[in-house]
């Protein structure tokens, strides 16, 4: 029983930090923007498709797919921003301030691009099949054996990269010190002389290129399909509201937990009854300490 | 003379920053009194304490003499505490009336007495375009008026008034004063935050200067004018050294 | 007051009245397939203008409102099967347990703002689903699971909530909205409407003229979920089925909002106009292209949202009802005078 759980355990760490891995993004966007972006699965859906292209047509591995895939998705990032989220920010600094239109483009975007995905590929199951989704490594756990892909490996690995490498990103650099000046207070910033705008549209990009890579290590190992973007979308959000909106060690501890909940619950209850607890997690969470765990506070 | 809202030792902190200090002191009904000091004195924090926005870190606050220190800021405006904000906050999609009728619904269900209410609110307070949209009165003073107004539509007995005049001209700030002398002639006690000294010693009857959280100075506009704490606070330490 | 604006009580609402005639007349006269589009319209409608009640006048966004929905359509279904409770009266049983359901979520919920919120309601109607998916029994009541709930054709019964032809569907619908209709007018025009718009506005300022905040949020709650537990229960009758995949599903709940949103939030009629706006158009697309596109009407719903958000921030309906406006005095030509007070509101 207890082995039983202890494998569960380390499944759920894996998953989980392949959670953390997408949800870093998103908390970046946020924390730098204030936007809550509700197209991150789609855009997280949309780059699996661009690597499962990748694969089919050119024979490209998503490992390597990533140098291109993560550029297309950057500047994706930067026109979301520039197109229709800075056209909202200007309105706003009008007269009324209406938080929910932001929230609203980006469902609608979200929606856009997942249901453009499901007419152009149907809701078929894709899967990429590379060396690293079919080799495995295995492991005894006292009477059971661990077995896992290597691509689950390394999308847990993923997630500590993509984190410090956006934690680098923002607290060493030139850039960085824009991002945070413009996260902190905008119109500050602006009489600075930095470009908010531009600085938002590189954050946001930043954002999606996050998701970009961790597409690559999930298409690795999971299925390709318009609807796999609803489905980790929804958990980027939880898991980034559990570890804190904004806070990038936040995204990986969230994830890791809600990966541990599901798996390890899982082993109690049924499998898509465990979810629910990650949900209720969430809501506990939410009405105790809205700012998450590792969140700096702050009215909700 | 009786008081209508007293506060006893009360100190609120932020975090590390002490933002009032142990202010005691006591506005008696139907007086017009002032609170002046400099940025960051602790003005606002005592209004929103006084409205139960936030409770203090210790201290009591009477109201009527019962105790609010606790009490939900609507329960205050039930009580007969209105408040105006420093930056103002109008209900930007309603008309000036319909702000105004907010305010009256309080003390009434029925939509067409409400805008009785609020029309002669309308009338009495003398402002601009009564059906425009909120929103769209561009003028600070207009601005200004719609929180008087609406505070008033409560039917309040005490009215805060934080920083009405701020921002405005010479006339204007003539006509508000006028304004504020009305409204305490109907019965309203008021208690009044503002910055330009002229106005408020001709306008007020108490005068309390605060200085960095705590009661520097209290009394009449000529004690007030003629204490050297006063002068020191508002004019620097070295004032006197230097003449 | 202008008085020459009430000269006539037709002005400015011939269009209006028009349109009412239309949803009133004209489904007699179509085919079953038309029938059911315009059934659509008015359920979707009737739905957005539900979930406005209480979204659109405090301006919160609810994504998970198929939750009550579903709530209204077990509930009355289930004192149908096991109850033998006709739907007429398990459908007032259903709104009142929905509405107490609403007030015991909405109390924690109403904490929360902005995207907090909006989460939290995507996070309730997800966990319903499972739930409702994954137990075949609740409380000994028997839900079966993802299967759903299956009502038996019995025939046409005004008792069971069950008729032969699809035109006494529609005509119970139109009852519906109708209510719902002059619900929300009735609470735009009285005190909680002014209060609701008001915390919108600024909640500060709302609670410093002694608005209770959560009280009136909570009433605008129930009253909301009241109304859209008896769409719930048309849906089971109509569709002589509930599952749970479809009902509480999170597309459900983004579809209700997105019409209201796209119609015009806060406003009386608006939800509904965007009903008879996008209803149509994805009936159409998906009966052309859906089977080859999968998705179709969705992809249109999300672009429209954009579309709607970055140039008509305040919905269609102002647009809409301006623009009929404009052609009626171009048409009847009304003199000029009267066409700069309605313009801009009596000065």
């Amino acid at each position: 029983m207890l082995d039983s759980v202890l494998l569960a355990f380390i499944y759920g760490i894996l998953q989980g930090g392949a959670y953390g891995a997408i949800a870093l993004g998103l908390s970046v966007i946020f924390g730098v923007t204030r936007v809550t972006n509700f197209a991150h699965g789609a855009m997280l859906m949309l780059s699996t498709f661009l690597y499962y292209e990748l694969y089919t047509r050119f024979g490209i591995d998503p490992y390597l797919g990533l140098l291109i895939v993560t550029p297309i998705l950057y500047f994706l990032g930067m026109a979301t921003q520039k197109r229709l989220i800075t056209p909202l920010l200007k309105k706003e600094r009008g007269t009324t301030q209406d938080p929910a239109s932001l929230l609203l483009i980006t469902l609608g975007l979200g929606y856009a691009i997942n249901n453009l995905f499901m007419m152009i590929y149907g809701s078929d199951y894709k899967t990429i099949p590379t060396a690293a989704s079919k080799s495995y490594l295995t492991i005894e756990v006292g009477d059971f054996l661990f077995t896992t892909q290597w691509a689950r490996i390394i999308a847990f690995f993923a997630a500590f990269v993509i984190g410090i490498t956006l934690w680098f990103i923002i607290n060493k650099t030139e850039l960085g010190k824009r991002i945070r000046a413009v996260s902190q207070n905008r119109d500050a910033a602006a009489i600075c002389g930095v470009d908010v705008y531009k600085t938002y549209a590189i954050a946001f990009g930043l954002g999606i290129a996050a998701v970009a890579v961790a597409g690559a290590c999930l298409s690795e190992y999971y299925f390709v399909q318009p609807q796999v973007g609803t489905l980790f979308g929804t958990k980027s959000f939880l898991i980034v509201v559990l570890g804190g909106l904004g806070s990038i060690p936040g995204a990986i501890l969230g994830g890791l937990i809600f990966g541990v909940v599901e798996s390890v619950g899982a082993q109690f209850i049924t499998s898509s009854a465990s979810s629910m607890l990650t949900f209720i997690l969430f809501m506990i969470m939410l009405f105790l300490k809205p700012s998450g765990l590792l969140g700096k506070g702050g009215k909700v | 003379m009786e008081e209508i809202i007293r506060l006893e030792n009360v100190t609120k902190k932020f975090g590390g920053l002490t933002a009032v200090d142990n202010f005691s002191g006591a506005v008696e009904t139907g007086s017009i009194v002032g609170l002046i000091g400099p940025n960051g004195a602790g003005k606002t924090t005592l209004f929103n304490m006084m409205s139960c926005t936030y409770p203090p870190t210790s201290g009591k606050i009477f109201y009527k003499g019962m105790d609010v220190t606790k009490a939900r800021t609507d329960s205050m405006a039930i009580r007969g505490l209105a408040r105006t904000f420093q930056v103002t906050k109008p209900f930007g999609d309603m008309t000036v009336v319909e702000n105004f009728m907010v305010g009256a619904f309080l003390h009434t269900r029925d939509r067409a007495v409400a805008r009785k209410q609020a029309e002669e609110i309308y009338e009495y307070i003398g402002m601009g375009c009564g059906e425009c949209k909120a929103a769209n009165e561009t003028t600070t003073v207009d601005r200004k008026k719609l929180e008087i107004g609406r505070a008033l539509a409560t039917k309040p007995e005490l009215l805060l008034l934080d920083e009405v005049m701020a921002g405005c001209n010479p006339q204007e700030k003539l006509e508000l004063v006028e304004t504020c002398r009305k409204i305490q002639k109907s019965g309203v006690t008021l208690l009044v935050i503002e910055h330009d000294i002229k106005t408020i010693m001709s306008l007020c009857e108490k005068i309390i200067i605060l200085h960095r959280g705590a009661k520097l100075v209290e009394g009449t506009p000529s004690e007030v004018a003629n204490d050297p704490r006063a002068i020191s606070a508002y004019l620097g330490e070295d004032y006197h050294a230097g003449c | 007051m202008n008085t020459t604006e009430r000269t006539n009580f037709f002005q400015g609402k011939i269009f209006a009245i028009l349109g009412v005639l239309i949803l009133l007349v004209v489904p007699n006269f179509v085919s079953t397939n038309v029938q059911i589009v315009f059934i659509l319209i008015l359920f979707y409608g009737l739905c957005a203008s539900c979930w406005n009640i209480v979204c659109g006048f405090v301006g919160e966004l609810s994504l998970g409102h198929a939750v009550f929905l579903g709530f209204g359509a077990y509930i009355s279904t289930l004192l149908l099967m096991d109850g033998s409770l006709s739907p007429w009266v398990g459908m007032f049983i259903a709104a009142i347990i929905t509405a107490a359901f609403g007030v015991i979520v909405g109390l924690p919920c109403f904490r929360l703002h902005g995207p907090y919120f909006a989460l939290t309601t995507i996070a309730l109607g997800e966990l319903i689903r499972i739930f409702v998916e994954n137990n075949e029994k609740v409380f000994g009541i028997n839900i079966r699971g993802a299967m759903g709930l299956v009502l038996k054709q019995t025939g046409n019964q005004f008792i069971a909530f069950e008729f032969a032809n699809k035109i006494t569907y529609y005509y119970v619908l139109v009852a519906f909205v109708a209510v719902t209709i002059l619900v929300t007018w009735l609470i735009k025009n009285s005190k909680l409407g002014y209060y609701l718009t008001a915390i919108k506005s600024d909640p500060d300022a709302a609670e410093s003229l002694g608005i209770k905040l959560t009280k009136y949020k909570l009433i605008a709650m129930a009253i909301s979920c009241f109304m859209i537990s008896f769409a719930g229960t048309f849906y089971a009758q109509y569709f002589r089925y509930v599952g749970p995949t479809r009902i509480f599903s999170h597309d459900m709940s983004v579809q209700i909002a997105l019409i209201a949103l796209v119609g015009g939030q806060g406003t009386v009629f608006g939800p509904l106009l965007g009903a008879c706006l996008l209803v149509p158009i994805t009936e159409f697309l998906s009966e052309e292209f859906g089977g080859t596109m999968p998705g179709l009407h969705l992809f249109i719903y999300g672009i429209m949202m954009v579309l709607v958000v970055l140039y008509m921030p305040q919905g269609i309906y102002k647009n809409v009802t301006g623009f009929f406006k404009k052609l009626e005095y171009k048409i009847f030509g009304w003199d000029k005078a009267n066409r700069k007070s309605i313009g801009k509101g009596v000065k």
